[in-house]
């Protein structure tokens, strides 16, 4: 059993990192503009709440390289787990099952990771816990 | 990850109007005080402000056209309306949460082109909260679905970027169906988050509010 989760617990970064050894994607770290992250115009101001900091598409996963190292382990999971079996359209970042995940990634985030998450923290719980 | 809760807004038209207090941009051409440019079915798209949400929000929709010709390619617009209660009331009007289902004269999904029938819009400021008394009005071209969240993915040859089109292309009565699904309450987030909540599996499908609404039209033969 890994450290810290209950007996049949899924362990989220286990499951992503086998993801993402299985994938065919392409696997970038871009720019806070790069014109697919911000795709939507979420990054061009500096408003932490609204930032675009991962996109998948069919060919390339997309993290954003201004993320310190608890946001990308959270942004990457979400992002091969959630996106990793859709093909466009992309739907999934508004079901409730992916707003339970991103809680839950939240949750399994050690605590030396949740520190450098802030970004990820706003997201999934508004800042709280 | 489209998590971006503020983004650039275009297709969708947000139009929030609270007696006599026009709050959103009124691309859809009209507001308190003006009138539309003579929809056929301007009297059913005027009766969705004549919702009362009593208890809480409700969710209506109309066709700005009850009657479209097979083959023209004027857009088809779909009015819907997020109709407030007596207190203010978070809302997140993401375009995710919404979905347009479009039947055809056989009763099945219409044809439709850019994959599943989608929800729709560019993404605006789309945490907010709704006044009292409020609605929040948009419209959405069944002819092009489209979002600006996506405007930079070259999914389409079209040049409208259109996420689904519907071809409306045989005679008969379509049915359209709007769909609001809320988001996961943030107690049921933080207790996840907290590890309060180990076993997802445990819990209902969600636990956010879904509205609904149903509005038909007719195609007719050139």
């Amino acid at each position: 059993m890994d450290k810290g989760l209950e007996s049949g617990e899924r362990n989220l970064f286990r499951e992503a990192a086998a993801a993402y050894d299985a994938t065919d994607r392409e696997v970038l770290y871009v720019d806070r503009l790069d014109k697919w992250l911000n795709a939507s115009g979420a990054n061009d101001d500096d408003d932490p709440n609204t930032n675009a900091l991962g996109r998948t598409t069919d060919t390339r996963i997309r993290i954003g390289d201004f993320l310190g190292r608890g946001d990308v382990m959270a942004v990457s999971t979400h992002e091969i787990l959630v996106h990793g079996p859709e093909t466009w359209p992309y739907l999934g970042d508004t079901y409730s099952s992916t707003n339970r995940l991103n809680a839950k990634i939240w949750a399994q985030l050690p605590g030396s990771f949740q520190g450098t998450a802030p970004m990820w923290q706003l997201k999934v719980v508004g800042g709280n816990p | 990850m489209s998590m971006s809760a503020r983004v650039r807004r275009s297709g969708l038209v947000a139009v929030a109007v609270r007696i006599g207090v026009l709050l959103g941009a009124g691309v859809l051409g009209w507001g308190c005080g003006q009138v539309p440019a003579t929809p056929s079915s301007q009297s059913e798209v005027l009766q969705l402000l004549e919702t009362k949400g009593d208890t809480g929000v409700a969710l209506r929709a109309a066709v700005v056209r009850d009657t479209v010709a097979a083959g023209e390619s004027a857009p088809v617009h779909v009015v819907y309306a997020i109709a407030n209660g007596p207190r203010p009331t978070d809302f997140d009007n993401h375009p995710e949460r919404f979905r347009f289902l479009v039947t055809g004269p056989d009763g099945e999904l219409a044809e439709s082109l850019g994959g599943a029938p989608a929800a729709s819009g560019g993404m605006g400021a789309t945490k907010m909260v709704l006044p009292a008394r409020s609605f929040l009005v948009q419209r959405q071209d069944l002819r092009c679905v489209n979002d600006l969240a996506y405007s930079a993915v070259p999914v389409s040859r079209s040049e409208r970027m259109c996420r689904v089109m519907y071809s409306l292309a045989t005679p008969g009565e379509y049915r359209v169906i709007v769909e609001y699904f809320g988001p996961e309450p943030d107690s049921i987030l933080t207790a996840i988050a907290r590890g309060e909540i180990r076993d997802l599996s445990s819990l209902p499908p969600t636990l956010g509010i879904h509205l609904a609404d149903t509005t038909t039209f007719v195609v007719v033969g050139r």
